[in-house]
């Protein structure tokens, strides 16, 4: 086997953290031409395979974390990359889960699914191939060949998840996916959602305001405050993990103390910051 | 399932519309009955469906003098005429048409070429319409091809505004998640605005529809050699009432006919369209 220096080897890959944030500041520029520090020396590093859950407060800079790994806006400052590539703009190797209802939604569920594959310029018999195995990943394939307008909440969402899995992304970005849903179907969707990355493991970068959702499905939890980052948290539960752990008193007192701790950490650091 | 509560839907109103008619119709009689002179004659300005239902074969005379009046022969009139009309609507509603949602297609593509052109063309929109037929008379004469730009002119104003209206509304989060996907700007463009303004054009093309009879017969009624409006002109300098009223029932029904056709193409192309 000849060793190939660039492109998708597992050696580099696990050799490079998937995601790489350097000293990410973004301002940004309100209507009335005022200056908003978004983000201020943003640091951080994800590996491939491994779950990261960006919470804090609205209006801390989350959404805006992730709109510059996505590419869909330019860092003030600072420089991102993923596997070594710098960040220039959107690209497919860089999927992302919006919190609006982000569908196609005059072409049908599959043909949504397709969407990426027909940019990718993949002959028919594959898309079709690979629509059908994410459709029956979040469990959409009997609802093929209806319309978005057809679906609930949560199957909208699991649409556009498997739209951008079909895609094969090296990085999922996911923006508060599962803030609209009831809960019932956000605790399937965080269980389906471990599942499908149990088998094909992204760095993966999940925005929430929900502690316990980012609990149940991080691997490390980044607290945010007023653009900057407060505190990285290791989260202890291994994976797979069950639904059962949401009622296990570990899980309970983990989500306890983080509660307890958040507070403290952003008016802390609001203190030094205001001094 | 939606299909079907659409058809009964459109039943319903059918029955609605039927009886509205019939209402109307109703009261034109009696309007008529009302002003006619003691022995029973309708009065010349007001005459009742009977008397228009009797005119039809006097259309007969439109075909050139001493045509026999038949049913027959008013029919082959009516058809020379709506078939000349047609033509004149369909030929500007497709020039106007093509010129209008293409120069808003192209305008749309980019926010700094908008910026530019956008203004000027937008003035098409202040001109005062009919203001500029006896201009569109003075180039063109009686030519059908005079009637036709005219009719072009205004679709191409109204479709114009109507695409890069519609291009505004896109919205943002279906054009991002596209790029995200991997598609280039230009694909977005293709795959995403267009198929996504297409409810907004078939509505605005059903607007344009409507008045692109009125305005096509204005045309007709200023230049035409022949047409529907042409004969409403005939029929006036004949002061005959009964054939006038015919004709506006003509232009009713053609309207309703071509509504009713474009519902149906619109209902099946916006299926996809959430309503709440």
């Amino acid at each position: 086997m000849v060793p190939s220096s660039v492109g998708g080897d597992a050696p580099i890959a696990e050799l490079v953290p998937h995601i790489r944030l350097r000293g990410v500041s973004k301002v940004l520029r309100t209507e009335r031409g005022a200056e908003i520090t978004a983000l201020t020396g943003i640091d951080l590093d994800i590996d491939n395979g491994s779950f990261v859950a960006v919470v804090g407060p609205s209006g801390c800079g989350k959404t805006t974390l992730l709109n510059q790994i996505a590419g869909l806006a330019e860092p003030t400052e600072g420089e991102i990359s993923v596997r070594g590539r710098p960040v220039r703009g959107p690209g497919r190797d860089r999927g992302m889960v919006f919190q609006a209802d982000a569908l196609f939604f005059w072409r049908t569920v599959r043909r949504n699914v397709e969407y990426g594959l027909e940019t990718q310029g993949l002959p028919r018999a594959e898309r079709k191939e690979y629509a059908e195995k994410y459709l029956k990943l979040v469990g959409l394939m009997e609802f093929a060949d209806l319309y978005p307008k057809e679906l609930s909440g949560g199957m909208k969402k699991r649409c556009q998840i498997a739209t951008v899995l079909a895609n094969s992304p090296e990085v999922l970005l996911m923006d508060e996916p599962f803030g609209a849903l009831d809960y019932p179907t956000k605790c399937q969707l965080q269980e389906q959602l471990l599942n499908i990355l149990a088998r094909e493991p992204k760095a993966t970068v999940f925005v929430t305001h929900d502690i316990e959702e980012a609990l149940f499905l991080a691997d490390r939890i980044v607290v945010m405050g007023k653009g900057s980052i407060r505190r990285i948290v290791d989260v202890p539960f291994t994976k797979p993990r069950a639904s059962d752990l949401r009622v296990d008193a570990k899980f309970a007192e983990q989500k306890a103390e983080l509660w307890r701790a958040l507070e403290g950490w952003l008016t802390a650091a609001d203190e030094t910051a205001d001094a | 399932m939606s299909d079907l509560r659409g058809l009964r839907h459109g039943s319903g109103n059918r029955l609605t519309g039927l009886l509205v008619a019939a209402v109307l119709v109703a009261g034109w009689w009696l309007a008529a009955w009302s002003v006619a002179d003691p022995s029973g004659r309708s009065s010349p300005l007001l005459p009742s469906p009977a008397d228009v239902f009797e005119a039809i074969p006097r259309l007969s005379v439109f075909a050139g003098p001493g045509t026999p009046q038949t049913f027959g022969n008013a029919f082959w009139v009516l058809l020379v005429n709506t078939v000349a009309s047609a033509t004149t609507l369909f030929g500007g509603l497709l020039c106007g048409g093509a010129l209008g949602i293409g120069l808003g297609l192209v305008l749309g593509w980019n926010a700094r070429l908008r910026r530019m052109f956008e203004g000027p063309f937008l003035v098409v929109r202040v001109i005062p319409l009919f203001a500029l037929l006896p201009l569109f008379l003075s180039w063109f004469g009686g030519a059908r091809i005079g009637s036709v730009s005219f009719v072009a002119f205004a679709v191409f104003s109204m479709l114009f505004v109507n695409t890069l209206e519609a291009i505004r509304n896109v919205d943002p989060v279906a054009r991002v998640f596209a790029r995200t996907l991997g598609a280039s700007p230009l694909r977005v463009y293709r795959t995403v605005v267009i198929p996504a303004i297409v409810p907004e054009l078939a509505g605005g093309l059903r607007v344009v529809l409507g008045l692109a009879w009125a305005i096509l017969l204005a045309a007709e009624f200023l230049a035409a050699q022949s047409g529907i409006g042409r004969i409403m002109i005939l029929a006036q300098q004949y002061f005959d009432l009964s054939r006038m009223i015919l004709i506006v029932l003509l232009i009713m029904l053609y309207t309703y006919a071509l509504d009713q056709v474009v519902s149906v193409c619109v209902a099946r192309i916006t299926r996809w369209v959430p309503r709440i």
